[in-house]
């Protein structure tokens, strides 16, 4: 009995095991998710520094990146900000790059292209730097190329630093006013969310490497369209193929389940040992309530009934044919006498002289004799 | 009565050379006679209907007559009329083929619908009144009427109402290939035992043993195991008209004499279940839909006995 303990509970483990790893694998898949058209964060989780700039944001909803950078000191925190997270490596080159190009306002437009990672966007821009050149651009074209680009970036067709680079690209292309303040204005805004996400992100975006012996051991992202993910090292399927997950969880919620699981280990091991001490009396009253079941309706009857319900028992047991409701005592005989061999006469007497009792009215001293013995000798040989 | 020791036997004993494969409808027309009621036989022509009818009278010494149904027969044909004697100067009652033990009325549904209630009338009353005088028919009196289920040209079919007079309706088929092949051995041979076959009791004892058919011992269950299938035909999905009162009395009353000619003197779960099919057939109307899909009276008695439980303990 340990050792089925043991093993259910070596199961439970690793079963338990193979759910966070496979927590974990789903994890490290794990992509970030944006829907295009919303803000990459939501004030929830964010810096109070950040917290206070959106919420001025929203109050001051035609406040322009001119406005701000107008104020030293806003524009001091805005460059400390983002001093520590390029410390804190929360940055890529990209974001770098743009935040600094808006912040100062003095990177040249050849940089800036340089800086842009979506060819599409690159053309759409030399279009318009070609249009300048010439003279053609209107104030009404840029606010169109305007709308385009940030429906680019709206779908997700272009990163948020690439987004950031083309405003302050199309800055240098106009003096109208009013141009000037809708891509401020946008600037402002694509800069304080790129600033809320990098702030926001997680420390860690990978999943480390798992130490191990091993050393190429590592959960790798499969490759998109590959049709099966192996942990790298050993040729087995990653968890993730077997045990798929609805949704990747954080690891306090990993965390909670893994509390939640020893304790039903526990609750449940021991209850298993609580209910074996009490397994034998349990099992003997069911057995005796089941038994008695069908003996039920017998008190007070003749004899003979009652040896023809035992012996039908006793049939059942032997022959493994039960006797269903709609099949009378004639047809059970004759469908069990082949089964039961010499057998067969016994109950023959049995079931005749409980016909006799239960239909046919008679209780003579010289049926029930009979039918006992027949009863008893079936019993005693079954 | 002992267990085993049955007027079946006995018939069985006599007949199992003669009517090869009949044993269950010779058994439900003899129910039938007990019981005091009357058969519908139903099957193709050439499958012994007559042979049995005629052995059924020879067995307990019965007077046998057989009447061929056609359109332009009338009630007097069958019932009889008065004729006038020019040596008395009276009218003379001549009684028709109804005045027998065992009327054989062969293709009952070529009848006129109007002879076909008066004879219907007299099997229920067990006489015949004609020109305001009423002639008792002579006890036994069974008729076995036949039907060809397969002709519908020509034919009056029996209305439910007149169905429901007879107590049993036996259907009656083809012999199995090895049956087939042993009458056609003994073909002579079965048509002249027919002929000279022996009574098994007088018509005296006969009419003794359907006196006792009352005093057969019904459990209370048996009644309840009655109910329960009659009410049972009505709930099922391809009835539109099911069990009426009557069903259950010719069930119980079959079930009576079934087990009298077993040998017992109460009756048993097995023998209701034997009588079912017989008793019921010809009382249900099924579903238009059903029996388009070829669902039968049988089946769906069988479907209820299958389902509805026998006494118990």
């Amino acid at each position: 009995m340990k050792t089925r303990l043991k093993i259910v509970a070596l199961s439970l483990a690793t079963l338990l095991l193979l759910n966070l790893l496979n927590l974990a694998v789903t994890q490290a898949q794990e992509v970030p998710r944006h829907t295009p058209g919303f803000p990459e964060s939501s004030l929830e989780g964010l810096t109070p520094f950040l917290s206070e700039w959106q919420k001025i944001l929203n109050m001051l909803s035609n406040a322009t990146l001119s406005d701000v950078l107008s104020n030293a000191s806003a524009k001091e925190e805005l460059q400390n900000y983002v001093k520590e997270l390029e410390a804190e490596n929360k940055l890529t080159l990209e974001e770098r790059e743009a935040l600094k190009a808006t912040l100062s306002g003095d990177v040249s437009v050849d940089e800036l292209m340089k800086n842009i990672r979506n060819e599409d966007l690159r053309n759409v821009l030399n279009e318009l730097l070609n249009m300048s050149k010439e003279g053609l651009l209107k104030s009404e074209d840029l606010m169109k190329y305007l709308s385009m680009v940030a429906k680019m970036r709206e779908e997700g067709y272009i990163s948020i630093s690439d987004y950031i680079s083309a405003l302050n690209i199309m800055k240098t292309l106009t003096r109208d006013e009013g141009v000037l303040t809708a891509i401020d204005s946008e600037l402002l805004k694509s800069m304080i969310n790129l600033l809320a996400s990098a702030g926001s992100t997680p420390e860690f975006t990978a999943l480390p490497s798992i130490p191990s012996g091993s050393p190429s051991l590592s959960l790798k992202t499969p490759e998109v369209g590959s049709t099966s993910r192996y942990l790298e090292g050993f040729k087995i399927p990653s968890i993730s193929v077997a045990f798929p997950s609805l949704s990747p969880l954080a690891l306090q919620d990993v965390l909670q389940y893994v509390v939640l699981a020893i304790v039903l280990i526990v609750v449940f091991s021991l209850g298993f040992l609580f209910i074996r001490r009490f397994r034998e009396p349990i099992a003997r009253a069911f057995s005796k309530a089941v038994l008695s079941r069908g003996e039920v309706g017998l008190e007070g009857l003749p004899e003979p009934i009652k040896y023809y319900w035992s012996s039908v028992k006793a049939v059942e047991t032997y022959t493994k044919i039960r006797k269903l409701d709609n099949v009378t005592h004639r047809e059970y005989l004759s469908r069990v006498s082949q089964s039961l061999g010499d057998l067969v006469e016994e109950f023959k007497k049995v079931t005749q002289a409980y016909e006799l009792v239960r239909f046919g009215g008679s209780v003579s001293d010289e049926v029930v004799k009979e039918a006992k013995e027949s009863y008893v000798m079936l019993v005693r040989r079954l | 009565m002992g267990f085993l020791t049955s007027l079946s036997s006995v018939i069985f004993d006599r007949l199992s050379n003669l009517l090869i494969e009949k044993g269950l409808e010779i058994k439900l027309i003899v129910s039938c006679l007990i019981a005091r009621g009357h058969v519908l036989l139903e099957g193709v022509p050439g499958v012994a209907k007559t042979s049995m009818a005629k052995s059924v009278a020879k067995l307990f010494s019965l007077n046998f007559r057989r009447v061929q149904m056609t359109p332009d027969l009338l009630p007097l044909d069958i019932v009889g009329y008065y004729v006038y004697d020019q040596r008395t100067g009276e009218f003379r009652f001549k009684q028709g083929p109804i005045f027998t033990n065992i009327l054989l009325v062969d293709e009952i549904n070529r009848a006129s619908p109007r002879t076909q209630s008066a004879l219907l009338e007299a099997m229920q009353e067990r006489q015949v009144t004609i020109e305001g005088s009423t002639f008792k028919l002579e006890e036994p009196f069974l008729v076995i009427a036949t039907q060809n289920p397969i002709e519908m040209e020509g034919v009056f079919p029996l209305p439910e109402a007149q169905l429901d007079r007879f107590l049993a309706k036996v259907e009656t088929g083809y012999l199995s290939s090895n049956g087939f092949k042993e009458m056609l051995k003994r073909i002579d041979e079965i048509e002249r035992g027919v002929e000279e076959l022996k009574p098994v009791m007088s018509r005296e004892d006969l009419l003794t043993l359907m006196n006792r058919v009352k005093e057969v011992r019904v459990d209370d269950s048996i009644y309840d195991y009655v109910v329960n299938i009659v009410e049972e035909t009505r709930k099922h999905p391809a009835v539109k008209l099911g069990g009426s009162p009557r069903a259950g009395i010719a069930m119980l009353r079959l079930a009576k004499a079934w087990a009298l000619i077993e040998g017992r003197d109460y009756v048993i779960p097995d023998d209701v279940k034997a009588v079912a099919t017989a008793a019921l057939t010809h009382r249900l109307i099924l579903k238009p839909e059903y029996e388009v899909e070829g669902v039968t009276s049988t089946q769906v008695i069988n479907d209820v006995l299958s389902k509805v439980p026998v006494p118990k303990p």
